[in-house]
């Protein structure tokens, strides 16, 4: 292989002998192998309990504040002479302007109460941890 | 027969045999699908919060009082960001655009496709050819050699019927959706509703 071409993944190399839209993605973009090594082949402590869900919950939780965010300043003005009429006018007039402003607000709500979580974990589950770190417990 | 060729036997039927439908193809389709309605669902105000909003949709229409108009003028309403020519036409003006063959013109079309009532033209005065507001809704403006609109910026020149005869414009000047709720007020924005 020539020095100016791109190494390329075992998988896209694989992809790129095969036909089909899945392998023509892949052959470009390891999309699918990527999703394959993080959701499904990636290793995981066996003794996982529900305070492992919070980490991707508040992972969920930060793109639905991003995508909200992004789509409310398209219709925000940010000057102190506009900004309460133009909050106004997306509550009544931008369609679903409403839902996107509430969910946006409850979100930052949730993302609290999971970041609070996920330090609760931290707190509960490191005195019990080998080797045993009880830093937790000096926080709280 | 040996064992193992019993054996390969077997794994070469197995191999043949298409492949059945099993529990697992259903689940894998049908949380496909269910996932697809709920990104599609999940989406789907994010996209309509980018339509025009209610109050926008609101002044999308345009009443016009034309009771005062005489004969021979224009007055210019605005409509969506864009300047509305709307023109009472004098029997000669009409006359002078009734011609049988327009195939000769820059963007051929007829007098009698492009207005409702032959006494009241309407059209978008915007310039097909860059943009800028042609002159002519004043009788003191030059009004080209056709009689209509003169564009100042490149000399388009427009007959009464808005159709370009002269200059760079490619097109005709285009014709709003409009109606006329009575004799002296017109919507702009809007189609009468077609009779059947």
């Amino acid at each position: 292989m020539s020095k100016d071409k791109v190494d390329l993944q075992p998988s896209q190399i694989a992809a790129a002998k095969e036909k089909g839209l899945k392998n023509w993605v892949e052959h470009r973009l390891p999309i699918f192998e990527f999703m394959n090594k993080e959701l499904i082949e990636y290793k995981t402590p066996k003794n996982l309990n529900y305070f492992w869900n919070f980490g991707s919950l508040a992972g969920i939780t930060l793109v639905v504040m991003i995508l909200t965010g992004i789509f409310l300043a398209m219709q925000h003005t940010p000057h102190v002479d506009h900004a309460f009429e133009s909050v106004e006018r997306i509550m009544r007039e931008v369609n679903f302007g409403w839902l996107l402003r509430y969910v946006h607000m409850n979100g930052a709500t949730m993302f609290f109460i999971l970041f609070t979580s996920i330090c609760l974990e931290a707190f509960i589950m490191a005195p019990i941890k080998r080797p045993v770190n009880s830093y937790g417990l000096w926080v709280l | 027969m040996s064992t193992k060729q019993i054996l390969q036997k077997n794994a070469k039927k197995a191999l043949k045999k298409p492949t059945p439908q099993t529990r697992r193809d259903f689940l894998i389709l049908a949380s496909g699908a269910a996932g697809a309605v709920g990104a599609g669902s999940f989406l789907y105000p994010f996209v309509s919060s980018m339509n025009p909003a209610a109050d926008v949709a609101a002044a999308a229409e345009v009443d016009v009082d034309i009771k005062s108009l005489q004969l021979g003028q224009a007055i210019t309403v605005m409509w969506r960001g864009k300047p509305i020519f709307i023109r009472r036409r004098t029997p000669e003006e009409v006359q002078s655009v009734q011609e049988k063959d327009a195939s000769k013109f820059i963007d051929p079309e007829l007098d009698k496709d492009r207005i409702q009532k032959p006494e009241w033209l309407v059209v978008v005065g915007v310039c097909t050819h860059l943009g800028c507001v042609p002159s002519g809704q004043k009788p003191t403006d030059n009004r080209g050699e056709y009689g209509g609109w003169f564009c100042p910026c490149h000399g388009s020149a427009y007959d009464v019927s808005g159709r370009v005869r002269q200059g760079p414009a490619p097109k005709n000047l285009p014709i709003p959706p409009y109606m006329f709720l009575d004799d002296t007020t017109l919507r702009i924005g809007k189609e009468a509703p077609v009779n059947v």
